[in-house]
């Protein structure tokens, strides 16, 4: 190639100069320079050669991993699985261990499930904590959710985070039999439907 | 690459479910979602093989960063502070991994690689050309880009191949490379200014 360093071809123009234009028609001097010449030609057969390639890559099977390394994987993460601390479904009663205990995880697929449910809305993060100071020995454990979420562009965000708060509280007493106290919902993205 | 553009891709994450996006399956990945993590999985694990497999040459071996890549993203996924910033660290972990992989191959990782490094082939035919002649220039342009891209010095190669196969922006192969996003910059350039000036040869 007429590079004669490394940025300046043998005319002395920029390499990255005649490149910045490969898409253009030649000016006049790259029309009789064979040193533009030959960087635009380069250039245009490096850019030949990648589309190639990338569309090889994509279409021959050797380039994708065994079917076996996503199920090793898979199989390392139902092991590992965060569970999270365990939330008592009852609140016990004063210097006895809770005898009965959800999943933290369990409760979020609760939430994830109850928003996917809804259109216009879609649950991230969540954040669980129990509410010691609000339960009555006997009673259902409390808890407070905050409940991270990108909503639709273009509805009204008022209306769908009440409609989503209502869902979660009646979602999560119905299959898990917590109450919910507070339910802080933030809306942190919106997106294109 | 138009099918590893993550700002339109979704799934649902459970059959029958709402459709969800990139940014949201990690949040959930991160909050222990098997389901959400395993979509991500389907979504990158083909590109990051691609990508550790032209660095190393060897199936195995691209294989096995794959797995531990995946591992160590499910095992980080819960401090990632920042989920719209999850493909640029998912290439910083399969990169390094690659790194250590070469590195325990030769002492002299970052310097030129030479040209008896493997260079990966693949009788499979590119169905776009349907002209022998032309076909058989696409493939020798191939192989040309593939000992080339087997010429440059590492980060050179990861950086130009992220930005040109892989699609990843500036800032993300900055996060991949830990490096300062002018520097990246620089190293595309050095790397397309060799590899242009190799493609002449060719023929």
């Amino acid at each position: 190639m007429a590079v004669n360093d490394e940025t300046r071809l043998g005319c002395g123009r920029p390499v990255e100069d005649v490149w910045a234009t490969a898409d253009l028609p030649p000016d006049a001097h790259e029309q009789t320079c064979p040193f533009c010449q030959d960087a635009r030609h380069n250039l245009h057969e490096l850019a030949e050669a990648t589309d190639a390639l990338v569309t090889q890559e994509a279409e021959a099977p050797e380039y994708a991993p065994d079917s076996r390394v996503k199920d090793l994987v898979m199989q390392l993460v139902h092991v590992e699985v965060r569970r999270g601390r365990p939330i008592p479904l009852v609140h016990p009663l004063e210097g006895t261990p809770p005898s009965l205990t959800i999943s933290k995880q369990a409760v979020l697929d609760v939430i994830w499930r109850a928003a996917d449910g809804m259109s216009g809305v879609r649950a991230r993060h969540c954040q669980i904590e129990l509410e010691a100071a609000a339960h009555k020995p006997g009673g259902p454990a409390v808890v407070s959710l905050g409940v991270n979420v990108a909503v639709a562009a273009g509805i009204p965000i008022l209306e769908v985070t009440e409609h989503l708060r209502i869902r979660l509280q009646e979602q999560i007493a119905s299959e898990t039999g917590l109450s919910t106290r507070r339910i802080n919902v933030t809306v942190e993205d919106l997106y294109d439907e | 690459m138009a099918d590893e553009d993550t700002t339109v891709r979704s799934a649902p994450a459970a059959p029958g479910s709402a459709l969800l996006d990139e940014v949201t399956l990690v949040a959930r990945a991160g909050d222990g979602d098997a389901r959400a993590f395993e979509i991500l999985i389907d979504w990158y694990q083909a590109a990051i093989f691609r990508y550790t497999y032209r660095m190393l040459g060897d199936r195995g071996a691209a294989e096995d960063v794959v797995q531990d890549t995946f591992v160590a993203v499910w095992r980080g996924l819960p401090g990632l502070a920042e989920p719209a910033a999850f493909r640029g660290w998912l290439y910083r972990i399969a990169t390094r991994r690659a790194f250590d992989v070469l590195r325990a191959r030769r002492p002299e990782v970052g310097l030129p690689m030479g040209t008896d490094e493997p260079v990966i082939t693949v009788a499979a035919g590119i169905s776009t050309a349907v002209d022998p002649a032309q076909l058989t220039i696409q493939r020798a342009q191939v192989q040309a880009l593939q000992q080339a891209l087997m010429t440059l010095p590492l980060q050179q190669r990861a950086a130009w191949s992220m930005q040109n196969l892989e699609g990843l922006s500036y800032d993300e192969i900055a996060v991949a490379l830990s490096l300062p996003v002018s520097t990246v910059r620089g190293r595309i350039a050095r790397a397309r200014q060799s590899l242009a000036g190799k493609m002449w040869s060719w023929r």
